[in-house]
């Protein structure tokens, strides 16, 4: 039990390390000569991530009307039809679910890195270059979530469309 | 009512008005406040395209014009081979136009190469 408890701190206190270790890591990730840049430039960076962010945005909105055309138009009327037949299967159902909830996390998810975006534009880079790059590199975390959402979904309709194939043949 | 009465009646009114125009000023600058605040809480500000910056494209604007006639599988009566084929064909008209987007949030918009922080 002794033991135990000794171990749990130990754990503990590694953990602890580690993490700021990884701060400490982040936050020297920004070379002098980058910080220069940063400051000099700042202006015509925040007006590079402003484009990011309007594209980001056009994405988003045809992206997100994309999904609901596929959920309304497609999968959950094809899905009631095949019920009504007796030829549904877990497979779709799931998928279903999936798809309904990864759409959900893709739109949550853009929210939360247009406000981190929001929060990077804000920053005074010419004042606070090693805070600026710090923001920029979990922005940039965030973007690779964004990016794993909107691959997923592409994956989840391409099982729906193997799945629609499957019973097509049945017919 | 003597001139004195009517006089300070007046001025009650007059105070009345302006305490009416302040509380109503205080009251519309509270709610447009709750309301941007569930605005820019909700999300819904990042997909608002009208905002001065965002807004849509000449192409777009001219491609949201030419209207189509949407399919929806359930007006679909029966389920047979054909029916599912013409579903085949409909969803893979939306899959190519969601694989223009493929490229929208890969990580290259955000390195240190194109924003032009490399040394």
């Amino acid at each position: 039990m002794h033991l135990k408890r000794k171990f749990c701190y130990i754990t503990l206190v590694v953990i602890c390390l580690l993490a700021t270790a990884c701060q400490v890591l982040n936050a020297a990730a920004i070379s002098d000569a980058q910080k220069t840049i940063i400051i000099k430039r700042c202006d015509d960076i925040k007006t590079d991530l402003r484009l990011v962010q309007r594209e980001d945005a056009k994405s988003r909105v045809h992206l997100g009307t994309y999904y609901d055309k596929i959920m309304t138009n497609f999968v959950t009327p094809l899905n009631v039809k095949l019920v009504e037949n007796n030829l549904s299967s877990a497979g779709f159902i799931d998928n279903q679910n999936e798809l309904a909830k990864t759409k959900n996390t893709f739109a949550n998810d853009f929210t939360k890195y247009q406000q981190m975006l929001e929060e990077l534009v804000a920053i005074d880079c010419k004042n606070e270059p090693e805070q600026f790059y710090d923001k920029l590199v979990d922005v940039r975390q965030r973007r690779k979530t964004m990016e794993q959402d909107t691959l997923k979904m592409r994956r989840l309709i391409s099982e729906h469309i193997g799945l629609v194939e499957k019973v097509g043949s049945k017919l | 009512m003597t001139k004195d009465e009517k006089n300070a009646a007046q001025i009650k009114g007059s105070r009345n008005l302006v305490l009416l125009g302040i509380i109503a000023t205080i009251v519309a600058l509270i709610t447009t406040g709750i309301s941007l605040a569930i605005y820019h809480n909700s999300g819904d500000i990042y997909l608002d395209r009208s905002r001065p910056g965002f807004l849509p494209d000449e192409e777009e604007i001219e491609s949201e014009d030419v209207e189509e006639e949407e399919y929806n599988f359930s007006k679909v009566e029966k389920l047979n081979a054909e029916a599912l084929e013409e579903y085949q064909k409909n969803l893979s008209t939306v899959t190519k136009s969601i694989d223009e987007y493929s490229d929208s949030f890969n990580a290259s918009a955000l390195t240190d190469d194109s924003l032009g922080i490399t040394e």
